[in-house]
């Protein structure tokens, strides 16, 4: 039989099968095998299986092949393997091995592991089913277990159960339906003596009931057991031996789930002992009986179920009954009680009633049988209770305490009587036994010492502590314990002893020892409250200290007198001496008079003063000079004051007297001081006047009067706006009164009116008086200004003039500097041109002729320019690091020729060996040495020109250096020396007609010195010599630092085959700098103005546009902003160099805001254009390698932070003096950044300033740009003393990039 | 019925009124059965008896009951018990209820004592299909549709279920439709 499959029906049936070839190559695999194990075809079936089972002796092929028709296992070599169970067949038609098979999982979440589900296995594969066979196997197994253990629980609480039922002591019966014994536990053998087996299927009453089982029980038990119903009983039973013993049985039914009987069991608990005890105490109750009988008190017993007393005879007899007579009725007890006492004693049978009592003790009257009451104590007690508690039995004794009851009484009577009257004393009452325990307190003592119970509570109170307890009341608390102690050991009464208490109150204490028959029985303690008479009394004296130090403290002399004028008191200011101020008291004037010595005068006037003050019962005033011995005077104001009583008769005088000596005084230098005010105002040139709040003149000075020609009583009363002219009133009213009255001052100026109707200008400041005693009021002071504000205003007028002429100056001199420029460019440059031609040597004279003179010309126009520049304040100066030496030679070297010429010496003397690199402005030291040189030559017709220059102090930091230019020439006049620095000004007028110049020269180098922080000087002799001198202080530099500033045209090929446009109007300009550029290599377009230029560069693309800015149609500056608007990126970038005869910078500013990228001052040289253009192709082709550097791929290799060009330019690339140059700045840099940031810290802006200011250079040469506004910008604020967040933002930036660069250097110049 | 049913009605008794109700609903239900063993077969009577008892016991309608006993059925004894199994029988909803007939078929090879109801698809739609329930049994339709919607919950999508025919309308067996 053949059956063919194609592959796909094949893998259905076997997913996992895997066909292997001859060299034990994997051939094929099922999908379901591959897609849980990674088989790629060709593999080597060992490499990818291991075969588990029947173990092979070899890996190969013909082992392999020798296992067909076997159970074949093999496992997946991975970490977690799957294993396959199936089967090989050998195909001989190929000669290749088959494997059917499928894995073997041991659950589902494995084959879920393994990326497999259901659908990969075959339907014929039963494994899944299998699984899920063993699922449910194994949760059946599971609940079997949980079965078994519920099992297993159960058997246990069964087992626990049945040992308690055997292993107890009490007897457990279990009987059957018909009440025969099943099962009895050992407990019931111990009770009975009887074993199960002797007892199984008997009933229980057969054999343990006997002679004196009560019949009643078995009648209950056999009838509850009829009933089917649970009992308890308690039963005399007989054990084996015939002895009777008690159980209590406790037995139910039982039923099974259908409510049926199935049987008994019942629980005999064994209560002999018990009973027995129980019959011991009913005995032993009996005996008490007897024993209480006897001892005379009446005893009585009560049963509750039968409510039946019993009373002994010894009861009868105590109410005086006999024995026969008392009858044992439940309420003949009751019916002998008093009404009163009934209440109680029926609510306390009710408590007994319910079981909530078991004793009581309580005492009442019971009447006896002659009707008279006796008291008795009656105690009882319950002896016997039923199953709920409820009493069954009670006994109890009556004890007759009628007497004792008496005494009772009377005690307490006693006692009620003592303590009302302690307890309604005010004092604060205790008293202490001899132990020191208290026996009485009233309330007033709980009161006193915040004690917070009832005084009843504090009775039998140790208060041996007492005093230790209590002391923290007491302002002293160690003295009052002290006190306590010692009161306590003396035992003598102290009385009122006065006690500060901490909370501010004042006790009076009286202790009070008893003493009974000369023994010591304790003591009474009383305290009273006497603050408020202790602080009256403490006032009063208080009071009167204070009016006593009043009267003695009062800077008066007071003496009070009766009527008679006799001293009653007299004041220390009044009699200084205490001694004799205590002998006037009862004294009179006279008596003192006499003892003193004193003129009987006084007494006398005195006693007059006094009659007339008695008389006239008013007050009497006069005043006493007093000439003292020192011979000073004393001035005293005396009064009297009499003291009337109701009926109007004098009592008492009072005399005070106050020394007024000092207010005399003041009086009199008041009136002084008040006629020289007024003099002031009077005489006063100021104007002066007083006015109300309204403008109401109030008073004015003679000045007022005077300056506007009224007199004094035309201005008084009127208001101020009447003096304005009608344009000023608004300004009073609601400007000046309004802002017065708020600010309390203004000033400003008034126009005011003369009387002839002229106006005035009165600058004013007022001021509002504020007094309490009158109305505000303004005061005012003014100056008549007229005649100063028509000069100021002549002056604005003046000054306006000026300024409109210096402007029309200033574009006069644009335009000329513009208009002689234009044509200068083209002779020069015309004149470099024909230079480079072949001239013959009269030729060349020429032309170095007319090149002289060009420059001369331009040096003119440029000394018209400067000096305007220095007048207008717009000179600015470079700080550009040069050597001073350095520069002085070149000036020295370009006069040499000339000096030669002339057959004059020139010389140069300078420090030797001496180089003195600064910063500075090395083109304006040339100015001067070229100025001071150039009249040196023109003035010199034979001898020599020295020009010297020496330090003339150095520090580490700054040197000043002097220049002398020396001559001996013709000298200047004496009278023209202090003049020849003014402008336009020639020591002689002849001078410019025979040596030329425009005589601005000296003021120039005089200003430009200034203007460098030196002076200029001169001395001359007449035809002997002439020496400038001058001094310029320099801030020292590393001399490394200097670099060479002339450009020189040097390296042109990198112009070569540029295309530059050349947009200028004027032919000859056009020319020459067409010359230039194709010299240089450049290709050249020209346009002949602004339009034609733009129409060029829409045209065509241009590298540089060199753009005039002066040009018909179209001038160059808008030119510039078409070009910068157009659409095409590379259009409107390239680059523009403006042309320009303006040399003013302020011009080339405006330029650059346009958009041009540089600008040249024609004229210029072919040094000055090279210079231009050559920077806008260097930074050109700068950006473009930044630009490519940053564009490349890979690791991004950072920007240069530095460019090192300029050292190239010294010393050309890759010099030795670059790489020391860099070597210094690693050095130094880093130290100077520290400084900086120690600077920042400190919060030191002068440091920051110097240390910016030094690193600024290194940064500059070091061509790091992203730090040279950044160091700049510190530098500024640390000048001007600023420490803010941008100050720290800044100095860490500049760290961070310095950080950079010494990365990029150090890899840059690793080797 | 395979005890592992009764079981799965005392746990949903149990877990969700208590023990006590459950020793309740035994009495009510006059079952005594202390103890269901999963793979050993029990009178089908004792299942109706359970359902009968829970609903009286809980107050619901015996509907209410059966397919809250569907519901439980897949979602704590299928996912608990079978949880590989389950989620063998499907990726999605509609994959599972494509697979169930087979998925059942199985189920009777491993229960060989069961009585086993018969499942047929059709109309297998995007969002709907149709399941075919053919068995000797009255009464269990709702327990069928409980066990439509715990199939639901299990693949977390919103289904309804809907009874399209029965054979209380006089065809020869139940056909849910089963949209999502």
């Amino acid at each position: 039989m053949y059956i063919g499959f194609n592959s796909e029906q094949f893998n259905r049936l076997f997913p996992f099968h895997i066909l292997i070839g001859e060299k034990l190559a994997i051939v094929a695999a099922g999908k379901s095998l591959v897609k849980t194990y990674s088989l790629e075809p060709g593999a080597n079936f060992f490499e990818r299986f291991q075969v588990k089972r029947p173990a092979l002796a070899t890996n190969s092929f013909e082992t392999l092949k020798a296992e067909v028709n076997k159970l074949i296992v093999i496992e997946t070599i991975e970490e977690k393997p799957i294993a396959l169970r199936g089967q090989f067949e050998f195909i001989e038609e190929t000669n290749q091995l088959l494997f059917l098979g499928s894995p073997w999982f041991e659950s589902m979440e494995l084959i879920k592991s393994k990326s497999l589900s259901i659908h990969d296995f075959a339907y014929h594969d039963p494994l899944i089913d299998l699984l899920h066979v063993l699922k449910t196997q194994e949760i059946v197994n599971k609940e079997v277990k949980e079965l078994l253990h519920t099992i297993q629980q159960q058997r246990n609480d069964l087992k626990r159960l049945s040992l308690v039922a055997e292993e107890t002591v009490n007897a457990v019966i279990i009987a059957d339906k018909d009440g025969k014994i099943d099962w009895v536990n050992k407990g019931f053998t111990k009770i009975t003596g009887y074993t199960l087996a002797e007892v199984k299927g008997k009933r229980p009453g057969q054999f343990l009931q006997g002679r004196d089982t009560n019949p009643e029980t078995v009648q209950y038990l056999s009838e509850q057991l009829k009933k089917r119903l649970p009992f308890v009983c308690e039963i005399l039973n007989y054990n084996r031996l015939g002895k009777p013993y008690w159980v209590r049985i406790n037995g139910q039914p039982l039923f099974d789930k259908q409510q049926q009987l199935t049987g008994y069991f019942a629980v005999e608990e064994d209560i002999t002992e018990e009973k027995e005890a129980e019959a011991r105490l009913k005995n032993s109750e009996q005996r008490w009986k007897f024993a209480l009988e006897g001892a005379g008190d009446g005893i009585w017993e009560f049963d509750f179920i039968e409510r039946k007393p019993f009373y002994s005879d010894q009861y009868k007899c105590m109410l005086g009954y006999a024995p026969n007579e008392f009858t044992d009725e439940e309420h003949s007890w009751k019916a002998h009680i008093h009404p009163d006492d009934l209440l109680f004693i029926d609510q306390m049978e009710q408590e007994y009633a319910f079981g909530e009592r078991n004793m009581h003790n309580r005492t009442y009257r019971m009447r006896k049988k002659d009707g008279s009451y006796i008291w008795i104590l009656d105690r009882g007690m319950v002896i016997e209770k039923d199953a709920d508690g409820k009493p069954k039995k009670m006994i109890g004794i009556h004890t007759d305490i009628t007497a004792q009851k008496e005494i009772e009484t009377e005690l307490s009577r006693t006692s009620k009587r003592l303590t009302t009257l302690i307890g309604n004393m005010n004092s604060a009452i205790m008293v202490e036994d001899d132990q020191r325990r208290i026996v009485l307190a009233n309330q007033n003592f709980c009161n006193m010492f915040k004690v917070p119970v009832a005084p009843e509570m504090l009775i039998g109170a140790d208060c041996s502590q007492s005093a230790e307890q209590s002391k923290h009341f007491f302002t002293n608390p160690d003295e009052f314990v002290r006190g306590v102690e010692l009161i306590l050991k003396e035992q003598q009464p102290v009385l009122n002893e006065i006690m500060q208490m901490a909370d501010g109150r004042v006790l009076e204490r009286d202790y009070i020892p008893i003493f009974i028959e000369d023994q010591y029985h304790g003591h009474l303690w009383n305290y009273r409250d006497v603050t408020d008479a202790f602080g009256y009394r403490q006032r009063l004296q208080e009071q009167q200290r204070f009016y006593e130090q009043i009267m003695d403290n009062i800077p008066a002399d007071i003496a009070v007198f009766d009527a008679e004028h006799t001293y009653l008191y007299l004041n220390p200011i009044a009699i200084k001496d205490p001694e004799l101020r205590k002998w006037m008291i009862g004294k009179k004037d006279e008596d003192y008079c006499k003892l003193r010595n004193k003129p009987m005068s006084i007494a006398v006037r005195r006693r007059a003063q006094f009659h007339t003050v008695v008389q006239s019962k008013t007050l009497n005033s006069w005043e006493e000079t007093l000439i003292l011995a020192d011979g000073s005077v004393q001035h005293h104001l005396r009064n009297m004051f009499p003291v009337l009583n109701e009926k109007g008769e004098v009592i008492l005088v009072i005399g005070y007297g106050l020394d007024i000596t000092q207010r005399k005084q003041i009086e009199e230098q008041v009136t002084i001081s008040e006629k020289r005010f007024k003099d002031l105002f009077r005489f006063s040139q100021a104007l002066i006047c007083t006015h109300d709040l309204q403008g109401r003149l109030l008073s004015v000075n003679p000045a007022i009067c005077q300056t506007l020609g009224y007199e004094e009583q035309e201005l008084i009363g009127r208001n101020l706006i009447e003096f304005m002219p009608d344009a000023d009133m608004n300004q009073l009213r609601t400007g000046y009164l309004q802002e017065i009255a708020m600010e309390g001052s203004a000033k400003g100026v008034f126009t005011v009116q003369h009387k002839t109707g002229r106006q005035l200008n009165l600058l004013f400041q007022n001021y509002m008086m504020v007094e309490e005693s009158s109305n505000p009021y303004i005061i005012g002071f003014a100056q008549d200004i007229t005649d100063r504000v028509n000069a100021e205003r002549e002056l604005l007028l003046a000054k306006d003039l000026t300024e409109k002429a210096a402007e029309a100056k200033q574009i006069f001199l644009a335009n000329m500097s513009h208009e002689i420029r234009t044509p200068m460019n083209g002779i020069i440059g015309v004149a470099a041109m024909l230079g480079k031609t072949k001239l013959n040597e009269q030729q060349k004279n020429y032309l170095h002729l007319i090149t002289e003179s060009a420059r001369n010309l331009l040096v003119i126009v440029n000394d018209v320019l400067e000096i305007e520049k220095i007048t207008a304040g717009k000179l600015e100066l470079e700080q550009v690091p040069f050597d001073v030496i350095d520069k002085a030679n070149v000036a020295v070297q370009s006069f040499q020729f000339k000096a030669e010429e002339k057959g004059l010496q020139l010389a140069l003397i300078v420090p030797e060996k001496k180089a003195f690199t600064v910063n500075g402005d090395p083109y304006r030291l040339g100015q001067i040495l070229n100025n001071l040189l150039s009249n040196a030559l023109k003035f010199t017709q034979q001898g020599k020109i020295t020009v010297t220059v020496q330090p003339i102090r150095e520090t580490a930091e700054k040197i000043i250096l002097q220049f002398d230019v020396e001559d001996t020439g013709i000298g200047i006049p004496e009278e023209k020396i202090q003049n020849i620095f003014d402008p336009f000004v020639q020591a002689s007028t002849d001078i410019s007609r025979k040596y030329g110049g425009t005589g601005l020269g000296l003021g120039i180098c005089k200003n430009l010195v200034e203007l460098q922080g030196g002076q200029l000087s001169v001395v001359s002799t007449l035809h002997k010599g002439t020496k400038f001198s001058f001094y310029i202080p320099y801030v020292k530099i590393n001399p490394e630092l200097v670099a060479a500033t002339t450009a020189q045209v040097q390296e042109t090929s990198m112009l070569k085959g540029k295309k530059v446009l050349l947009a200028e109007d004027v032919e000859l300009n056009r020319m020459i700098a067409t010359h230039m550029l194709e010299h240089w290599g450049m290709d050249v377009t020209v346009a002949v103005n602004g339009k034609e230029a733009v129409a060029m560069v829409e045209a065509e693309d241009f590298d540089l546009i060199l753009m005039d800015i002066l040009m018909p149609e179209m001038d160059g500056l808008e030119a510039t902003g078409v070009i910068r608007k157009m659409t095409a990126p590379e259009k409107a970038k390239v680059p523009i160099i403006a042309l320009t005869a303006n040399a003013f910078k302020k011009d080339q500013e405006i330029y650059l805001k346009a958009g041009v990228n540089a600008a040249v001052t024609k004229p210029y040289t072919e040094e000055e254009l090279y210079a231009a253009v050559q920077k806008i192709f260097s930074t050109q082709k700068k950006k473009k390698e930044t630009k490519a550097k940053s564009g490349s791929k890979g690791p991004a290799e950072p920007v240069a932070l530095f460019d090192l060009s300029m050292f190239n330019g010294i010393a050309g690339p890759g010099s030795e003096f670059r790489n020391k140059m860099v070597l210094l700045f690693l050095k130094t840099m880093p130290e100077d950044m520290k400084q900086l940031k120690q600077a920042l810290q400190n919060g030191d802006a002068d440091t920051i300033y110097r240390t910016s200011h030094r690193m600024k250079p290194t940064i500059d040469t070091m061509g790091i740009q992203p730090l040279k506004e950044v160091i700049r910008r510190i530098e500024i604020l640390g000048r001007e003393k600023t420490i803010s967040a941008e100050t720290a933002d800044l100095i860490i930036e500049t760290e961070k990039v310095l950080e950079q660069v010494y990365k990029q250097l150090k890899q840059q110049f690793k080797a | 019925m395979y005890g592992i049913v009764n079981k799965a009605i005392e746990e949903l008794v149990k877990e969700n009124f208590g023990e006590e109700k459950w020793e309740r609903v035994k009495q009510r239900s006059g079952v005594d059965v202390e103890f269901f063993i999963s793979n050993e077969p029990y009178d089908d009577a004792i299942t109706y008896q359970l359902a009968g008892a829970v609903a009286e016991e809980t107050g619901l309608a015996l509907r209410e009951v059966l397919m809250a006993f569907g519901e439980y059925w897949v979602l704590k004894t299928g996912k608990e018990k079978y949880g590989g199994l389950m989620e063998a029988g499907g990726h999605n909803l509609k994959e599972f209820l494509v697979n169930l007939p087979v998925f059942h078929n199985r189920v009777m090879l491993i229960y060989p004592k069961l009585t086993p109801p018969e499942f047929k698809v059709s109309h297998v739609e995007e969002r709907s299909i149709h399941v075919h329930y053919f068995s000797k049994r009255l009464g269990l339709q709702d327990f069928v549709a409980g066990l439509l919607h715990g199939l639901g919950k299990m693949y977390q999508t919103a289904v309804t279920v809907e009874l399209i025919s029965s054979r209380d309308q006089g065809a020869d067996h139940e056909t849910f439709k089963v949209s999502w």
